[in-house]
């Protein structure tokens, strides 16, 4: 996030894009309830009505995957009605006609007819968003979890920096992470283009630097990404797998394709507290760990604030923690690092890292610490992009509609996108195991709009097989309103029902995130 | 749709007012109520109602404080300060008030069963402070819900539930009913927490003073309570369930989790956390947690073996793999789950020993 | 418009605030969206004169409130109905069309709304059949059991709860013009909000929060109601009665002084109960004698009331007593509503006593801690429970009340039980 939890509840109008804020982070949603309580706007850009967007000022219910010429028209508008921040745009941004001449490609009535929403209902909103002196954007994986996820991305950073909206105190572009620790894990290296701190592999003098640190030559070759290895395991790239606290095979789309590769890897290390999927079928060696309350460490938190994680209780029975295994992981293969303690390995991680340098366990004791925090005596940074965009200018990036990768067709003529509940949390393996959360929602569902259940037939509660290209799953049916016809809504948490045996291959060329959002299928009763 | 503009307690801009407290002059930020100006000063005067992250409510009259030209006591919790005010917030006369409105409360009130703390038993241990007389007690209550119990004989009617679920959750989950004696707080309509737009998240259980409201899962099956809140040791920790980072703290008491908490007023969460985070914790201790190492045999099963026979079957594994196909054909996945300090060492598995940059975690956001 | 005839004039709903100050004070706030309440929520024991003001003058009221609205700059206005008064309604509802059509009052007005009540309160009682003078003593004699009904209401037989009728909830603040009145040129929409029936929400704030459709209960003073009231805006809230005599006062037809006389619910074992025009002052044996026909036969008083359940009671010896601001408060009490019941024996005024407290301990909002538990220890105190021995915290209870309360019900309510030891309990007065 460039800003920080807290300022959200001072916003004076709230572009929320593609995240149902109140089921998938609750909490940071206080603080936009309470900004809505003290009048401020709200702007959902949603398929689905969630509780957010039916308190919208403006509820956008767009059709899956359009997001890109939704935001265009903004900027169409924004453009046309010279309600953009010239000044800002002039001095502090690059590459601004190339946008605009891409943003007049969608009237708001060409984008109206695409995302199925209304013209008059985007200018509203196009002109809410930019004449708020106090606008911030707002954005989960309802945009990144897409083809385009990358592009959808830009296309609200244009936004941000076609207005001015950047770099104040609730002010600024906020993508919200799904996992806990997302941020930090991207922070601390767990990247295959980039070392620790964001310091690319590619440049020598890093590696070089790294190498010293760590007494050895750091390989200088970018290494694969997520879906690079899931496909590396049929192509022969990837042979073994050590997998830390992950279930692939539930968690990555188009399952079955991801079952087939694993069945030709050689050798799997799971590091985990349950048997998941992955490890049960596939491991060949599986490490009891840690959970969060048996061990020290950090997490950082989605507005970039370290804090620290205390060791509350042992771990159960042989089980160690994470960190003492993959310390005698690496003396099993020759390399003495020493005790495992937390703290030392912090404090590796910020002298290494210029924009950690400043965060220490000592100074997170009371309330954690934004990054970039470069030195010692430096408060944390609670909003990104001050007086002028990080890099110096924004950058604008011309983009452009890009179909899904599947679209609805006769043979399949629904389109599914998935999302997160309130109660449960990614593959539910912890959350399935606490009987007061099922007693709220024991199993999965899929909305349907009352249309299209009258059409079909079908009640709430009814059981109903849900068919993709790639598989079927049986499910329970909930008939609501909240979804348009046409369009179908799945929580992804539950392992009988996997949404992810039916998503596809789709994926962002540039980053390769999965599309969870769209897949086209079809009911069988 | 209904726009409500608060004038919340903490509202204060950046100008200053000076007014007399207790013969002292103050100055504090224009906005401030008089609560928060005598905290600042120093005097300590007590709340029931008052939560600093709900607006002002005025009801529990614990913390009266004598206001010149005023025809009575006014409450410091939602009077605001205004210039040149003369008040007095400890006084002989203040002192009997309080006492009495303790008596009143605890007149009608029995102690909680001691999952939570009971701020009125600690004022009245403190100040000697005994019910001269008891009102009948209401009548018992029991709900199927797993995460909330309620206890409403415990229960003051300060409403700082009712307002946090209106205020906070926004999801009006709990009423406050009747009048009078018949007065008393229920979830919405007197359904099951499971019926109504409850959302299970326990903040309301974090306001009440009076642990009326607790957690449930800190009472075994048959009624008994694990720990007293005092007899758990808190551990201050990070909520693992999404990016919002909650801080909150892990009741533990014989290597058990006994409940999870939050404190107002701590992280950015301020001590609301939502219903995983506050209660989605028996996976710790579940029968399914994996407790040693297996390894898979010859016939395709798992077992159990020892730390060092797996430690010895990855050496090997890897070696093997690293030299027929080479480091880069070694993948490593950590989930966004794990601290930093192991993602940070993982990689440097990875890249330091192992020799390659293939790591990486699902879902980049 | 000049107002300086209402000098004088103090509300006449119990707390008996100066009128004129009140309309001034609305006047004086900047902005053009101000409202006028017609406080109709007639609910102290023992008070009918609103509900019979209603019936036979209800035009001069709406008259008196378009005035007040003109003063102050006010648009919108509501009469705030006790709901037990279903046959009001109607007669309001016609008057406000009639007025409509005279062009006093812009298009548009007469829609009826309904205000919140508390969850879980039982229904409004069934009022067909019954007088005033009855109706007004009813949620008190009838949930509480007393023995002897005041007035005509003996007669009436059997009471059943009706559900609450009628109406749709105050949308949270309308907007959008309010077309002139023809005839004043002035704006002036007005509605009619049924109440929300409980005896609080005739406290002026209580009144406001059931109207913007939260529980009852009263706001902290200040903001007082001409500062914020409805929606914040600012307010004029009168009593039904006090309108009347502004709009008699401002057009000439009181040929008396503002303040100089009231009308008095004389109600209990009287001759002929009913609502009577008479000088402040008078005594209330003056009152029973002259205007209420003398005692019932035979009736020897055991105990009285001076202006309704919350003003206590007072022993027969004190009939005399000036019914005056300062001839009641040389009594230890206020005129309050001007409702005066008097009690014969063998009624025991201690029961009488312990009705008014249990009433209280009932009716109390339960917003805050002294009034909620402090009327019901007091209601037990005055019942006699054995639950209840400990006299020698009375005191110190009844201060709290006094000084912790939030609103005139709590603070006002210890009145009753000091005013009985005063006058009728051999036992030291409590300090
Ligand atoms: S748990 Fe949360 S949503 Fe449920 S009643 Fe309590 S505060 Fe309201
Ligand atoms: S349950 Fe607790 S918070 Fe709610 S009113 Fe009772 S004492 Fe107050
Ligand atoms: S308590 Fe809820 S909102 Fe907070 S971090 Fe945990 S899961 Fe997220
Ligand atoms: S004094 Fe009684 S009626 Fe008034 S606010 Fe307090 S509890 Fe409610
Ligand atoms: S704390 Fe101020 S009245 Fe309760």
């Amino acid at each position: 996030m460039t800003n920080s939890i807290a300022e959200i509840e001072d916003a004076d109008c709230m572009l929320v894009v593609g995240s149902n804020t109140t089921e998938a982070h609750p909490v940071l949603a206080l603080r936009m309830k309470k900004a809505l309580r003290r009048g401020a706007a709200l702007i959902v850009v949603d398929p689905r009505r969630t509780w957010l967007a039916e308190r919208a000022t403006i509820h956008l219910q767009l059709r899956p995957g359009t997001d890109i010429p939704l935001m265009n028209a903004f900027a169409y508008v924004i453009l046309q009605e010279g309600l953009a921040d010239f000044a800002y745009v002039e001095n502090l941004t690059e590459n601004f006609e190339a946008f605009a001449a891409a943003a007049q490609e969608w009237s708001p009535e060409r984008a109206a007819e695409l995302c199925g929403v209304d013209a008059e209902q985007i200018r509203r909103a196009a002109r809410l968003y930019a004449q708020t002196e106090k606008a911030g954007i707002y954005y989960t994986l309802g945009v990144t979890e897409h083809v385009c996820g990358v592009d959808n991305v830009r296309s609200l950073s244009n936004l941000a920096l076609l207005t001015g909206h950047l770099g104040r105190s609730s002010v600024g572009v906020n993508p919200l992470r799904g996992q806990n620790n997302v941020q930090g894990c991207n922070d601390v290296g767990n990247n295959p283009v980039f070392l620790p701190g964001y310091q690319l592999v590619e440049d020598e003098a890093t590696r070089a630097k790294f190498g010293q640190a760590w007494d050895c030559t750091v390989p200088a070759a970018p290494g694969l990404r997520l879906d690079q290895m899931m496909d590396g395991m049929h192509d022969g790239r990837i042979k073994a797998f050590y997998v830390m606290g992950e279930d692939p095979v539930v968690s990555e789309p188009h399952a079955k394709q991801i079952e087939s590769g694993f069945e030709k890897v050689e050798f799997v290390v799971c590091q985990d507290i349950f048997l998941n999927e992955t490890s049960r079928r596939y491991a060949d060696v599986v490490l009891p760990s840690t959970c969060f309350a048996e061990k020290d460490g950090t997490f950082t938190n989605s507005e970039r604030r370290v804090q620290r994680v205390r060791k509350a209780l042992d771990p159960p029975g042989q089980a160690r923690s994470d960190l003492r295994i993959l310390f005698e992981v690496a003396q099993a293969l020759g390399v003495d690092w020493g005790e495992p303690d937390a703290e030392k390995v912090w404090n590796e991680f910020a002298d290494l890292s210029p924009k950690f340098f400043g965060i220490r366990y000592p100074r997170l004791e009371e309330r954690g610490l934004q990054w970039p925090c470069p030195d010692s005596s430096h408060p944390g940074t609670p909003f990104l992009h001050e007086g002028a965009p990080l890099r110096g200018k924004g950058l604008f990036y011309p983009v452009d509609h890009v179909p899904a990768w599947e679209e609805p067709c006769a043979d399949y003529p629904f389109l599914l996108t998935t999302g997160r509940t309130l109660y449960h949390y990614n593959a539910a393996t912890q959350t399935a195991r606490s009987d007061g959360h099922l007693d709220k929602q024991a199993r999965c569902f899929v909305e349907i709009s009352p249309d299209d259940a009258r059409e079909m037939a079908l009640d709430s509660g009814s059981t109903l097989r849900v068919e993709s290209r790639r598989g079927a799953i049986e499910v329970e049916v909930k008939v609501t309103d909240a979804v348009h016809p046409g369009v179908l809504w799945m929580p992804m948490h539950f392992a009988e029902a996997r949404a992810n045996v039916l998503t596809g291959d789709g994926k962002d060329p540039e980053i390769g995130t999965p599309e969870y959002k769209v897949t086209a299928v079809r009911l069988v009763r | 749709m209904a726009t409500l503009v608060l004038l919340g307690g903490g509202a204060c801009m950046k100008s200053k007012i000076t007014f007399t407290l207790d013969g002292q002059t103050i100055e504090v930020p224009a906005g401030s109520t008089l609560l928060e100006a005598c905290r600042q000063a120093g005097s300590e005067v007590p709340t029931l109602c008052h939560d600093d992250r709900l607006h002002p409510y005025g009801g529990c009259r614990m913390c009266l404080v004598e206001m010149e030209g005023a025809p009575r006591l006014v409450p410091a919790c939602k009077t605001q300060v205004q210039a040149d005010m003369q008040v007095r917030s400890q006084s002989e006369k203040l002192e009997r008030v309080r006492t009495t409105i303790a008596q009143m409360l605890l007149s009608e009130h029995t102690p909680g069963n001691g999952v939570q703390e009971d701020q009125l038993q600690s004022y009245a241990k403190k100040n000697k402070v005994e019910a001269p007389l008891r009102f009948a007690s209401s009548a018992a209550w029991e709900d199927r819900n797993r995460f909330l119990g309620f206890d409403p004989q415990a229960c003051i009617l300060c409403d700082r539930c009712v307002r946090y679920c209106d205020e906070v959750m926004q999801c009006s989950a709990l009423e406050h009913v009747g009048q009078g004696s018949q007065a008393r707080i229920q979830p919405t309509n007197g359904q099951s927490f499971l019926d109504t737009s409850c959302e299970l998240c326990g903040g309301c259980i974090s306001t009440c003073p009076t642990g009326a409201l607790y957690e449930k899962q800190a009472v075994d099956a048959d009624g008994k309570v694990k720990a007293r809140v005092e007899q758990t040791e808190k551990t201050r920790t990070v909520c693992t369930f999404c990016g919002v980072g909650c801080v909150l703290d892990v009741h533990t008491h014989q290597r058990q989790v006994v409940k999870i908490s939050a404190e107002a007023g701590v992280g950015s969460n301020d001590g609301h956390l939502c219903n995983k985070g506050r209660f989605a914790w028996q996976f710790i201790h579940h029968p399914d947690r994996l407790q040693q190492p297996l390894l898979r045999n010859a016939d395709g099963h798992l077992q159990a073996a020892s730390w060092e026979q797996a430690y010895a079957r990855i050496r090997e594994g890897f070696t093997r793999i690293q030299n027929q196909y080479g480091s880069d054909s070694i993948g490593f996945l950590a989930s966004s789950r794990c601290t930093n300090e192991d993602v940070y060492t993982l990689q440097k598995l990875a890249r330091a020993v192992i020799g390659t940059n293939n790591v990486h975690s699902c879902a980049a956001t | 418009m000049d107002i300086r005839c209402l000098e004088g004039l103090r509300g006449c709903g119990g707390a008996g605030f100066a009128a004129a100050f009140k309309w001034e004070a609305v006047r004086r706030e900047a902005g053009g969206d101000k409202v006028v309440i017609c406080n109709a929520d007639e609910g102290e024991p023992g008070t009918f004169k609103d509900g019979w003001l209603l019936r036979h003058h209800v035009q001069t009221i709406l008259r008196g409130m378009q005035k007040a609205a003109q003063h102050c700059g006010a648009t919108r206005g509501f009469v705030y109905l006790r709901p037990e008064y279903q046959a009001h309604g109607g007669i309001l509802l016609e008057a406000i069309a009639a007025l409509v059509e005279e062009g006093l009052l812009s298009a548009g007005s007469g829609q009826v709304y309904a205000a919140q009540s508390f969850p879980g309160r039982p229904a409004v009682l069934a009022s067909s059949g019954l007088s005033d003078c009855a109706l007004a003593s009813l949620d008190w004699h009838v949930q509480h059991g007393a023995q002897e009904l005041v007035g005509q209401a003996t007669a009436q037989g059997g009471v059943e709860l009706a559900p609450p009728s009628h109406g749709y909830a105050l949308p949270p603040r309308e907007s959008g013009p309010i077309p002139p009145a023809p005839s004043s040129g002035h704006p002036f929409r007005l509605d009619l909000c049924w109440g929300g029936g409980a005896y609080i929400c005739g406290e002026e704030t209580a009144l406001l929060e059931s109207m913007e459709g939260r529980r009852p209960q009263p706001r902290h003073k200040p903001p007082f109601p001409t500062q914020s009231g409805l929606w914040g805006l600012p307010t004029l809230i009168n009593n039904v009665e006090t309108f009347w005599w502004a709009e008699r006062l401002l057009t000439g037809d009181c040929k008396t002084p503002a303040g100089s006389h009231r009308l008095y619910s004389v109600s209990g074992a009287v001759q002929r109960p009913g609502v009577y025009e008479a000088p402040v002052g008078l005594s209330a044996r003056a009152l029973v004698e002259d205007f209420a026909g003398g005692l019932r036969e035979g009736a020897e008083v055991s105990c009285w009331i001076p202006g309704g359940a919350a003003t206590g009671i007072l022993p027969g010896s004190l009939l005399d007593t000036p019914l005056s601001p300062d001839g009641l408060s040389a009594v230890g009490t206020a005129p309050g509503t001007a409702a005066v019941v008097i009690y014969s024996q063998p009624t025991d005024p201690r029961t009488i006593a312990a009705q008014i407290m249990r009433f209280f301990a009932q009716e109390s909002c339960s917003q805050c801690t002294p009034c909620r538990l402090g009327c019901r220890a007091a209601a037990a105190w005055l019942e006699g429970s054995e639950a209840f021995p400990q006299v020698e915290v009375e005191a110190q209870w009844l201060e709290a009340m006094e000084l912790g309360s939030i609103c005139g019900l709590g603070f006002t309510a210890p009145l009753v039980l000091r005013q009985w030891r005063r006058w009728f309990c051999s036992a030291e007065v409590p300090a």
